[in-house]
């Protein structure tokens, strides 16, 4: 009989190690690219309801951010859908740094006067479409400097130079 | 005569006069005592009552068959296949390694509980509900992420 009575002690006396240590990698793991535009891919597949009941965790303000970002990623065009999947798994695999480089400076780049940002996007998008003996060019011109601020210069580039490829 | 209780002196002396193991003398001699000492007159009491009750009490009788019930036991296990003479033994070994059996399936279950916990994320699942609090923190920063290429695209790329 003492040996029945000391099962569940042992059983207890070893689980319990097994389930701190399981879940203590939970809260650091971070899932590879894939898997976690597979999850933004499942978000999307749930009715209102489940994602009312998955997003229950999130304030209401990230709530409305988080779905209006889905919202608008649903309505995106199946190809450039895909491209942005694309270009954002070869982001999310580059070192993490790099990303918060980029990250920091999207957010400077958002941060400009709106009058400014909308000249500052345009010369981005027409610097990445160049290869790179011209986008230097085009960045060494008196006519960027005259046209960009010294932070808007320093958006450019490190944007142009940081984030990937098409 | 020095009083038993009150000098802490051969206290065992109360304790055998009620247990009728002192000689006759020594016996008359306490009675003596008891006589005069209200103390030692109450334990006594007390310990008689107890060895009173001890009195009425009768062991229940062994049934007569018990011996012969034990000793078919034995030879019934002596006779057993050698599966349930290793599984008593596993369960109750008389080395000094305690049961082995509950400390294996203890260990195969806490393996099986945390290799579920670990590989449970990777595991591809039909619509889930429940999302972990730092599953979001990943889902907003993909999702802030393509928005950022997308504000960043080409032109050319946006069609």
């Amino acid at each position: 009989m003492a040996s029945f009575r000391t099962i569940p002690l042992l059983a207890i006396f070893l689980l319990v190690p097994g389930l701190i240590v399981a879940q203590s990698k939970k809260p650091n793991t971070l899932h590879p690219p894939r898997a976690r535009l597979n999850a933004v891919d499942r978000l999307s597949r749930m009715t209102p309801e489940q994602r009312q009941r998955a997003l229950a965790k999130l304030s209401p303000e990230r709530r409305a951010i988080l779905e209006d970002r889905l919202e608008r990623y649903n309505q995106l065009p199946a190809a450039q859908k895909e491209r942005l999947r694309a270009q954002t798994e070869t982001f999310q695999s580059m070192p993490p740094e790099r990303q918060e480089a980029v990250r920091k400076t999207f957010r400077q780049f958002n941060n400009l006067p709106d009058d400014r940002r909308k000249p500052v996007q345009q010369e981005l998008r027409r610097l990445r479409s160049m290869a790179e003996p011209e986008r230097s060019e085009r960045m060494n011109s008196e006519a960027f400097h005259n046209r960009y601020s010294p932070d808007e210069r320093q958006i450019l580039e490190n944007l142009a130079a940081l984030v990937p490829p098409e | 005569m020095r009083c038993p209780m009150k000098t802490n002196e051969e206290p065992e002396l109360l304790l055998d006069y009620c247990a009728e193991r002192l000689s006759p003398e020594a016996a008359a001699l306490l009675e003596n005592h008891l006589e005069s000492c209200r103390d030692c007159r109450a334990f006594s009491r007390a310990q008689q009552s107890t060895w009173d009750a001890l009195d009425l009490w009768e062991p229940m009788p062994v049934p007569v068959d018990f011996d012969r019930k034990l000793y078919a036991q034995i030879d019934k296990y002596e006779e057993s296949g050698w599966w349930t003479r290793f599984w008593h033994r596993s369960i109750w070994p008389t080395g000094g390694f305690g049961p082995i059996i509950p400390f294996a399936a203890a260990g195969v279950a806490t393996i099986a509980v945390a290799a579920i916990l670990y590989f449970a994320p990777l595991v591809p699942s039909t619509p889930q509900v429940k999302i972990e609090s730092s599953d979001l923190e990943q889902i907003e920063m993909t999702l802030d992420d393509i928005e950022m290429f997308k504000q960043l695209a080409p032109a050319s790329a946006k069609s």
